[in-house]
């Protein structure tokens, strides 16, 4: 894991709330997830029945199960970028991957009730290339401050029984 | 691969329940679904077939509260268990930080757990993985059943490795939790990144 990996959901809020122009794009949620299916950003305009956890997982694996299809095509030089559209004529989703450091996260855009989603799927092309520009500068001068400080060092030496006890005491008998 | 957040101190982990078919992977993550509180865990989401056979991957997040000040976060998934849905179960093993595998007791069912675990070595390695290092917990499913094999035998057929084993009855909720708190504990205290 690239170690600029933690300051991604912190940008991601940023510019979508200062810079992006999402806010055109009604009735519709964004979702930002690593390719373990992790959720890193989401902004949700669709309500409360759209589970953020799940979205991540489903992204990721769609995604992934999609790549796997596309290794049965001949290979040749690829020229552009592949996206993901599963959709009707007026609701879907569409997902865009963003490699930055070498790690691949998904920008995936569920969407409903709209018009013109060809127009949506275009509005959301530029926006993740924006996206895109926008955290590779981010994370270019990054201080060393907040990074681990040593990262072949364990983060926990002892975790006792106890403490485990207290983590899972969630589980109902 | 985890992700741990030093700035909003996050810590998110997938763990993968692996292992052959009919096995109880699908009943393990049910189970802690049952009964796990409303606050702690969100939806289940199982990708089956007509018959309720897992075709790419059963789905749980489990929210389990701070450890050393740190918000824990826990990433269930199961893998299909049928022999022909290879590719699925190394697209789900992609960021993985610990596996349960869910070998079946029963005596006819040795074949199986021995080509599983095969499978899981071969899938891990040509990701890059080493099995020996990473979190690995072995339950020993079914144990309720009359036809079982003796867990020495599944021991010395299965944990070449030595990994902490289990043994449960998956339907009734018998070791469920008991293997999830093995292996969370093992995928902790093998997070990388030292604070001090």
């Amino acid at each position: 894991m690239s170690r600029n990996t933690q300051y991604i959901p912190e940008f991601s809020k940023r510019f979508f709330e200062e810079y992006s122009d999402i806010d055109r794009l009604k009735h519709c949620s964004l979702f930002m997830c690593r390719a373990d299916g992790v959720l890193v950003y989401h902004k949700n305009g669709l309500g409360d029945q759209v589970e953020h956890d799940s979205v991540g997982a489903l992204l990721g694996g769609i995604w992934q199960a999609a790549e796997a299809l596309i290794q049965f095509l001949p290979k040749t030089k690829r020229a552009e970028d592949y996206r993901l559209s599963f959709d009707t004529s007026s609701r879907g989703v569409f997902i865009q991957p963003i490699v930055l450091e070498d790690e691949t996260y998904y920008l995936g855009l569920l969407y409903n009730e709209e018009l013109n989603p060809a127009m949506v799927k275009s509005k959301m092309r530029i926006l993740t290339l924006n996206f895109k520009k926008y955290l590779q500068a981010e994370l270019k001068d990054l201080s060393e401050e907040n990074f681990p400080k040593d990262v072949e060092k364990y983060l926990f030496t002892d975790i006792s029984d106890a403490e485990m006890d207290r983590l899972f005491s969630f589980a109902q008998k | 691969m985890s992700f741990v957040n030093y700035q909003t101190k996050e810590i998110n982990c997938k763990i993968v329940y692996y292992g052959p078919g009919l096995g109880g992977k699908t009943t393990n993550i049910q189970h802690v679904y049952q009964k796990t509180s409303g606050d702690a865990k969100g939806n289940i989401i199982s990708l089956n077939t007509e018959n309720e056979r897992t075709l790419f991957f059963d789905f749980l997040p489990l929210d389990l509260g701070e450890i050393r000040g740190f918000r824990t976060r826990f990433h269930l998934y199961t893998v299909p268990g049928q022999v022909f849905y290879e590719a699925s179960r190394r697209l789900i093993l992609r960021g993985v930080d610990g596996i349960v595998f869910v070998a079946d007791s029963q005596v006819e069912k040795v074949d199986a757990n021995k080509e599983s675990l095969k499978g899981l070595e071969v899938n891990l390695t040509e990701q890059g993985y080493d099995i020996e290092k990473l979190p690995l917990v072995m339950q020993w499913n079914k144990r309720d059943l009359p036809n079982i094999i003796p867990v020495e035998e599944l021991e010395k057929n299965l944990n070449k490795w030595n990994s902490p084993s289990i043994e449960a009855v998956a339907i009734d909720g018998q070791g469920v939790f008991e293997t999830l708190k093995s292996v969370s504990k093992l995928v902790l205290m093998n997070l990388k990144g030292g604070l001090n």
